[in-house]
């Protein structure tokens, strides 16, 4: 830079720059509000609801939840929870303790945690007649409810019933629930009680 | 009329959301965490580091590794990570935990480093010594730098015990340095095998089908309903 | 020059206004020292660059010394672009345009001057221990932990004088530059403060820290050094065009959306995050396209027909400033899309993407300001040969940007196929990344003429040999 002075008067005061009034093109605020929108369902894919733990491919808190790696009991217990809830909850309740004078309780019974043979031909073909249950006396009148459902999903749901609530029985094994169907074959007609205390 | 106040208000309403966000709730949420105990194994994870590889972390972090290597696994569909044998699970926070600093990088000049301790050649150490002396010897091509100042230049055949020889050099041998070591103790402890909450890692044992490894991620991303029932019904 | 031009309805409460030659004078040693001593950091970044990719290629190049080893060179060109060039050159600016914009001559020179020195000892002394080893891993705040107080002192004695002058000022309306300027200066302290006490703290776990310190590192670039160079375009655009600012309201919902979005910008390519700072990343890197395109409109509809044929320095820098600023936002928006993100994840692109910001917009802005301000708070003529560091500077930037950005696209795609090797992915752009050697060199040989010709400027005064008229 040369040492050359420029010959600005000292006492001027140089005109800064003025704004204009130049609109702003209506379409600015349409594309961001279409832009906002297309971001938050963006946002609602990938955003993971927010979650410090939800990472990516997990979309949402409830898919990590369910992604976690189970031991095979648990796993069959969690999936005999949602058998139950659409199979034996209208009767036996949530809470396995079914409604006094209608449906009789799961929680705490002899017959759920009894030997697992009587306890899987029960949903398999129904239980018909009298029949004592914790020590009192009820009319059966169950219908096969279980008998449509798979031989996996019939034995998580007694290994559901029975570690639930109070009962902390052995699970049941898919082996278990064949062979019973196998001995009880073609069998229309549901148990009396007689019948199922004569199986050990 | 004077808007500065106004813009002052604008500046710290959303210079607090944004530390609400990124500073105050990361930290709130995730700096009471626990290593994760994984459901079926047992096993805790990250576990710390023996103070050998702790040494190693602060060469590492000296050498400004991070400047090539990172230390960031991609999911399966997010990249092909997990195809390259970076890892078994991409990375999630709670496996920099016990890390101080984090070494995550930014950009890959060379292979990502957050599972080199998984690779089958790392159990050799002379194989990291000799990758830290002289890349172009073990990976063709390499565009690593050589580290030769993490050792000690001393004659060849004079009875150093683990001095390394270079392939093309006959007279010298090298001794590794504590740094050198203590590097080599700090690769070696990179593993992300452990499975955590965030990435949970299927194991074979279940009977899935997934591929043993890989995250648990749900089959097509745009139906979450459906993804969670096939997870509940894997046989 | 004309005489006073004031606001067409002039407030009665606002004060007449001091003479612009006084008021440019006292901004004099402050932006002198802050100016030459950041082009001085500049001068050095750029050689840690170009010796950092040469080392790409001839790794064995000075392989020997552990202070120059590639770790530390491409840290120490981070911090010292950084702090010691971009954040010193925006101090700089951003207290002149205080003081023109105000009308007001600078509260505290004293003071500015002592802040200017111990910044420059922080960087000093950050630098050093960087090349000793002490060197933090997160970008843009790689000093340790003890460079970090001395930084945030020096700006808060810097700071102290900005707002008083500020708070000083004698036009009544602030022109848009103001608002710019206003929120880099107070983002700043608030960033560098909450990153210094938590990047380093020991009661912070490891999982927390790389989300802090990218927050952190994008709101350095974003809110402060990008504020400010956007102060700078908006100002020197119409002011050296003589040409009134187009538009207001483009002006304010450009600000507005800036400093919203831009507080959660490039933080996606990444693999360690949860994926709301993901994808939030995602989409306000995208979103910062509305204030580029009204920032855009607004500059261009100023410039009219003026275009590019000013051969004024100032007003060609603050030109290709802006222009890199438009296609650079639009490029990351792009970058951003997931499955560009993806694609283009710990590639060179995103060395690229950081240079169209830092060595593009931030520093082409810069300088262009300089170009403006040296000749007249030095009351100097900025001689022709400033057009060569123009040329180099320009030519140099433009080839790091192109070259690496080519680099990584290259590199992406290799490493889009699993079956190709690594090191084939990472060699495939190693040797186009090599022209970013000679953008460094180029870049570099400008500085040296800039630094050449205001060294004169600093003898005229210190050694009034020839001194004449109208010094202060």
């Amino acid at each position: 830079m040369k040492a050359e002075r420029t010959r600005m008067v000292t006492h001027e005061i140089e005109a800064e720059p003025q704004i204009g009034s130049g609109e702003i093109p209506v379409i600015f605020f349409a594309v961001l509000a279409g832009l906002v929108f297309v971001g938050l369902l963006y946002l609602d894919k990938y955003a993971g609801g927010f979650s410090s733990q939800v990472y990516g491919p997990f979309e949402s808190y409830e898919q990590v939840a369910k992604a976690q790696p189970m031991d095979p009991e648990a796993k069959a217990r969690a999936h005999g929870a949602q058998v139950y809830a659409a199979t034996c909850q209208l009767c036996h309740q949530p809470n396995g303790l079914g409604t006094p004078a209608q449906f009789p309780p799961l929680d705490g019974s002899e017959w759920v945690n009894g030997p697992v043979e009587r306890l899987i031909r029960i949903p398999n073909n129904g239980l018909q007649g009298p029949v004592t249950i914790k020590g009192e006396n009820w009319a059966a009148a169950m219908p096969n409810m279980g008998a449509a459902l798979s031989d996996q999903d019939l034995a998580d749901l007694l290994t559901f019933i029975r570690s639930s609530w109070s009962n902390k029985s052995s699970a049941v094994t898919v082996d278990q629930v064949k062979k019973v169907r196998g001995e009880v074959g073609a069998r229309a007609e549901p148990w009396t009680s007689a019948e199922l205390l004569k199986i050990q | 009329m004077n808007i500065a106040p106004f813009i002052f208000i604008w500046l710290l309403a959303t210079f607090s959301m944004s530390w609400f966000g990124y500073v105050y709730r990361p930290n709130a949420e995730l700096s009471r965490q626990e290593p994760f105990k994984d459901p079926i194994t047992a096993a805790v994870y990250p576990v710390g580091r023996s103070g050998e590889a702790m040494q190693g972390a602060e060469v590492y972090r000296a050498q400004g590794c991070a400047a090539c290597h990172t230390q960031q696994v991609r999911p399966a569909d997010e990249g092909n990570d997990l195809g390259r044998g970076f890892g078994i699970r991409r990375t999630v926070a709670t496996d920099y935990m016990l890390d101080c600093p984090p070494q995550l990088g930014a950009i890959r000049l060379g292979p990502d480093l957050a599972n080199f301790g998984l690779r089958k050649n790392t159990n050799d150490v002379a194989w990291i010594y000799l990758h830290l002396l002289k890349p172009k010897a073990l990976v063709e091509r390499s565009n690593m730098p050589p580290y030769p100042y993490l050792f000690e230049k001393v004659l060849a055949n004079s009875g150093h015990p683990g001095a390394i020889s270079i392939p093309s050099e006959t007279k010298y041998e090298f001794v590794p340095r504590d740094e050198a070591k203590q590097l080599a103790a700090y690769l070696v402890s990179l593993k992300n095998e452990g499975s955590v909450f965030e990435a949970p890692i299927k194991r074979p044992s279940t009977g899935t089908n997934a591929p043993a490894g890989g995250t648990n991620a749900p089959a097509g991303t745009n139906a979450p309903v459906s993804a969670a029932n096939t997870n509940a019904q894997a046989k | 020059m004309t005489a006073s031009a004031l606001s067409p309805t002039p407030a009665p409460s606002c004060a007449v206004r001091p003479p612009t030659a006084f008021v440019d004078a006292s901004t004099r040693w402050p932006v002198l020292l802050m100016a030459t001593s950041s082009v001085k950091w500049l001068a050095l970044a750029l050689l840690a660059g170009a010796v950092s990719f040469l080392k790409l290629h001839a790794t064995g190049f000075l392989a020997g010394v552990p202070a120059l080893t590639y770790g530390r060179l491409v840290a120490f060109q981070d911090a010292v672009f950084i702090y010691g060039f971009a954040s010193q050159a925006a101090m700089a600016i951003a207290l002149w345009l205080i003081c023109r914009l105000g009308a007001t001559p600078l509260i505290g020179r004293g003071a500015s001057v002592i802040a200017a020195i111990f910044w420059n000892i922080g960087v000093f002394v950050g630098a050093i221990e960087i090349l000793a080893g002490d060197m933090s891993p997160f970008a843009h705040f790689q000093f340790p932990h003890n460079a970090m107080p001395i930084l945030f002192l020096s700006y808060c004695l810097y700071g102290i004088c900005a707002l008083l002058t500020f708070a000083a000022r004698r036009e009544c309306s602030m022109y848009p530059s103001l608002w710019f300027v206003f929120a880099g200066i107070v983002f700043f302290p608030w960033i560098f403060a909450s990153a210094s006490m938590t990047l380093w703290s020991p009661s912070l776990r490891g999982s927390v820290l790389p989300v802090i310190a990218a927050w952190a590192g994008n709101n350095i670039v974003t809110l402060w050094l990008g504020s400010i160079a956007l102060g700078a375009i908006y100002y020197f655009i119409p002011k050296i065009s003589v040409k009134p600012l187009y538009s207001y309201s483009l002006a304010v919902f450009a600000f507005w959306l800036y400093i919203l979005f831009g507080q959660s910008t490039g933080m996606h390519a990444t693999a360690a995050f949860p994926s709301w700072i993901t994808g939030l990343s995602e989409l306000c890197t995208m979103l910062m396209i509305l204030p580029a395109f009204a920032n855009g409109l607004n500059w261009y509809s100023t410039l009219g027909s003026v275009g590019k044929k000013s051969d004024d320095v100032a007003f060609s820098f603050t030109w290709w400033a802006a222009a890199l600023y438009f296609v650079g936002t639009i490029i990351a928006a792009i970058a951003a899309f997931r499955p560009a993100n993806l694609f283009l994840e710990f590639t060179l692109f995103q060395a690229g993407l950081s240079s169209i910001v830092l060595l593009g917009f931030v520093t082409l802005s810069f300088f262009g300001a300089f170009a403006y301000i040296i000749p007249r708070v030095t009351d100097l003529k900025w001689a022709d040969s400033m057009r060569m560091h123009y040329l180099l500077t320009l030519s140099g930037a433009l080839l790091v940007i192109v070259s690496l950005l080519i680099a990584g696209l290259i590199q992406a795609g290799k490493a889009a196929d699993v079956h190709t090797d690594y090191v084939h992915v990472v060699r495939s752009g190693i040797m186009p990344a090599g022209l970013a050697i000679i953008g460094y060199l180029l870049m570099l040989a400008g500085q040296f003429s800039w630094l050449w010709n205001v060294k004169s400027a600093w003898f005229s005064w210190c050694c009034p040999g020839s001194a004449q008229g109208g010094r202060r």
